[in-house]
């Protein structure tokens, strides 16, 4: 099953985040504040673990925290975030253990860029 | 269980808890029962005791993974089988193929459209009962 056509070149894919508008509108219930509060939660969680799988060389322990995050930044759109995971995730699987920092580093930096846009678009509705 | 019932179940197993709150807002709205697992053994278990319509599979999640929660399902319901999507972060070829093998009939890639989720949850109503062959199938 494809992902949502990409329309935003920004920290997120707003055609998810209209999937998700027009199934909140529909329903008449919160979806997209919860799960972007759920979002920045997690992924700091997970960030936190990654950080620490890199420190402690566990592998298994980050490509498991990595996929996490992939999954919950792909559901709120947060597409940049989604995308340095899948690399970081595949150079894990190859050994590439020198670009763990920097990836670990555009992590960090691309997920303080989809919750800066997060609260912009929350803010705005 | 989070829903008013028409008679049709479902039971929605994933560690992240984003995807359990859009697939139960999806669900209810079709009038689906919801019963929500957070890992594989829980899933078993649940399925085995709810005997759900349509089954929302993690692919990785906890205790047993989705691939071996469907091969299960498949191997130890006799009769009447449910649905079953399974739901990933990854979207290769080899996790399609190892899908259909275990007998996933539709695989979500995250993020699933809603509205063409629903869609196929209109089609399902219309379909005979499951026959617990795979029907792999996915969103484009």
């Amino acid at each position: 099953m494809s992902a949502e056509p990409e329309v935003s070149t920004g920290a997120l894919n707003l055609a998810v985040l209209a999937g998700l508008r027009e199934l909140e509108s529909a329903c008449g219930v919160d979806i997209v504040t919860s799960i972007a509060a759920m979002f920045c939660q997690d992924s700091r969680t997970s960030l936190t673990a990654v950080r620490a799988a890199v420190e402690t060389q566990q592998t298994g322990d980050l490509l498991q925290a990595l996929h996490k995050m992939r999954g919950a930044a792909a559901n709120i759109g947060a597409s940049q975030v989604a995308a340095v995971c899948l690399q970081f995730e595949t150079s894990v699987e190859r050994g590439q253990g020198p670009s763990y920092v920097q990836l670990l580093d555009r992590l960090a930096d691309e997920l303080g860029r989809a919750e800066r846009a997060l609260a912009v678009v929350l803010a705005v509705d | 269980m989070l829903t008013t019932s028409s008679g049709h179940v479902a039971v929605v197993a994933d560690d992240d808890g984003a995807t359990r709150r859009i697939l139960t807002v999806l669900l209810e709205r079709h009038l689906y029962v919801v019963w929500l697992a957070v890992d594989g053994r829980a899933a078993i278990d649940l399925i085995a005791d709810k005997q759900p319509d349509v089954v929302f599979l993690d692919a990785q999640m906890p205790g047993a993974d989705g691939y071996e929660v469907c091969r299960t399902i498949r191997a130890e319901s006799p009769g009447r089988q449910p649905w079953v999507f399974m739901i990933t972060a990854a979207g290769q070829d080899a996790d399609r193929q190892l899908a259909l093998e275990v007998g996933v009939d539709q695989f979500l890639t995250k993020p699933f459209s809603p509205s063409q989720l629903s869609e196929q949850l209109k089609q399902l109503s219309r379909l005979p009962e499951h026959t617990g062959q795979g029907q792999i199938g996915q969103q484009e």
